[in-house]
């Protein structure tokens, strides 16, 4: 939704486009790994890593500005 | 691109893939600082381009857990707050769109950590849209009110519903 909506305001340009299609093989081996370990892991650990991990480089976004 | 920031978007693009299939969350939180910080000018509309065949392959896995009235409800909420986002990004300076971005991320992250459990009703979950489509517009980030809403309803739940949201 929300990417169409950026469209249709002009806010999306080709090289939007083509670094996200260089991205999508790290997407998609990223993608293919889950499906191997999403049965086994709850959630909770990797779920604190990831908060964890948001609120570090949220700080180091908020310094650097 | 220089390759060595190519390889470390890359690398984060991976990492958030596995943690986001894995959790129903992360991709954005774990990809929006680093965009952020080695190129602004991929935030928020390339990271949203990626989420899509992400969150398509998700949706297809998880399609039996998914909880269609609280999905209903959200997206409701969620047209409403995307126009909302929208005036932000058009309205905001980029330096200021950046400290946006590190405010959101760490405000989610702490929320989603200290949330007392609870049922979310229909008002939840339309505030719960409102405030991803204002974000996710504007930052990239969405998924943290979605995640407040349902991390206590299992993670099949949250997966599914998260990517579900995101796919269309």
């Amino acid at each position: 939704m929300s990417p169409a909506v950026l469209a249709a305001a002009g806010r999306v340009s080709a090289s939007h486009f083509g670094a996200a299609l260089m991205l999508v093989p790290a997407l998609v081996a990223g993608a293919v790994v889950s499906r191997l370990t999403h049965d086994r892991v709850g959630g909770r650990p990797l779920r604190v890593f990831v908060l964890l991990f948001a609120i570090v480089s949220g700080a180091v976004l908020l310094v650097r500005n | 691109l220089s390759l060595t920031v190519f390889a470390l978007i890359a690398t984060a693009v991976m990492v958030a893939g596995f943690v986001q299939g894995t959790t129903g969350v992360g991709f954005a939180l774990i990809v929006a600082p680093i965009l952020a910080l080695l190129a602004p000018d991929l935030v928020p509309v390339s990271l949203l381009m990626l989420m899509i065949p992400l969150n398509v392959y998700v949706a297809w896995r998880e399609w039996k857990a998914l909880d269609h009235s609280g999905a209903t409800w959200i997206t409701v909420g969620r047209f409403l707050g995307t126009l909302g986002g929208l005036w932000l990004l058009t309205t905001l300076a980029p330096s200021l769109l950046n400290i946006l971005i590190g405010a959101v991320t760490i405000l989610a992250a702490v929320a989603t950590l200290v949330a007392p459990s609870f049922t979310p009703n229909r008002q939840v979950f339309v505030a719960a849209g409102v405030i991803t489509g204002v974000t996710e517009t504007a930052t990239g980030i969405g998924g943290p009110p979605l995640a407040l809403v349902y991390q206590h309803q299992g993670a099949a739940k949250l997966r599914s519903l998260s990517a579900f949201w995101w796919a269309n």
